[in-house]
């Protein structure tokens, strides 16, 4: 059961630490796929999986590039995946408010 | 129908703030690795050479070989700019974007003025007795650096880089206008104690900032 008015494919565990993560960044940043593995302590094809249902959101956007020789893969949040972690985040604080004194609306 | 995954509000709220805390705790303690090798250097190379000019008495403090404090200086030099080097390319591993392009061109800033400005402290250097010759490469040095800081003050909009710039300006000034000796002891205590506590107090100060 997925609390109403909760974006799904932020509110899953693994995604949200994903989406947590990158929204540390400064806009215009990004961090890179081995960072952020480290940063999450996650597999490497688990990380995938979920970065795939981001991108597939428009939430994320993968860049693959080279750095000299070596193949780099950089990850950002889209401003509509910005904008998407902001929404849910005033979500979950309504929910808890909502909660938390019944006298409001 | 209860999914063992579906996370509570509070849940949530604990994981976000988590996982951020984890990413800028390891930008801000990458801030001692800045701070401290510079901050020992100023403190050990001119505490020595404070002792070898010793401020107020007619001779050294401590009477130490003759290249003893330069030596320091110049080994200490290079390990912090290595540190400092390397630091520098562990964060361009793991973040890349507008950030390592301001840092990158805040890097190379410090790189061509030190090397464009030192040639001419050597020149001018060769008209100076031994003591002022120290004192103008010292203080333009502290100078620059706090100049520097200043302008990173303005990049990052960081108040803590703009007092600690104005602070080197104010006792660096003071230190020359007391003279030669004195001025290392100056940089040595309030210069480089000041590298000290701020990369031990920025990484905390910003995180409360942060919050």
């Amino acid at each position: 059961m997925t609390a109403p008015g909760l974006d799904p494919v932020i509110h899953a565990q693994a995604r949200l630490r994903v989406v947590a993560a990158l929204s540390a960044l400064h806009v215009g940043d990004h961090m890179t796929f081995p960072y952020l593995q480290k940063v999450l302590d996650m597999t490497a094809g688990n990380l995938s999986v979920h970065l795939g249902k981001l991108e597939e959101a428009r939430y994320v956007e993968i860049t693959k590039t080279h750095q000299g020789r070596r193949p780099v893969t950089y990850v950002a949040l889209t401003s509509r995946g910005r904008a998407a972690f902001d929404d849910y985040t005033a979500a979950i604080r309504a929910l808890l408010d909502g909660a938390a004194g019944t006298e409001h609306p | 129908m209860t999914d063992p995954e579906e996370l509570t509000p509070e849940e949530s709220l604990r994981l976000i703030a988590r996982e951020r805390a984890a990413v800028t705790d390891r930008q801000r303690g990458t801030m001692l690795l800045y701070y401290l090798p510079w901050g020992l250097t100023w403190f050990l190379a001119f505490g020595l050479f404070t002792l070898d000019q010793g401020p107020g008495t007619d001779g050294p403090w401590v009477d130490l070989p003759d290249a003893l404090p330069l030596v320091v200086l110049f080994t200490l030099m290079a390990v912090a700019v290595a540190i400092t080097i390397g630091t520098a390319a562990r964060e361009a591993s793991q973040v890349g974007g507008d950030s390592n392009r301001r840092g990158a061109m805040y890097g190379v800033s410090w790189a061509l003025a030190f090397g464009t400005v030192f040639p001419i402290l050597g020149r001018i250097a060769e008209h100076l007795p031994d003591d002022q010759q120290g004192l103008l490469f010292g203080a333009v040095s502290v100078a620059l650096t706090g100049v520097f800081y200043l302008a990173g003050a303005a990049i990052w909009l960081d108040w803590s880089l703009l007092v600690l710039g104005g602070w080197l300006l104010v006792v660096n000034l003071a230190g020359v206008l007391a003279g030669p000796g004195w001025h290392s002891l100056v940089i040595s205590v309030a210069g480089g104690g000041a590298l000290i506590v701020a990369g031990l107090v920025a990484p905390a100060a910003a995180r409360r900032a942060g919050e």
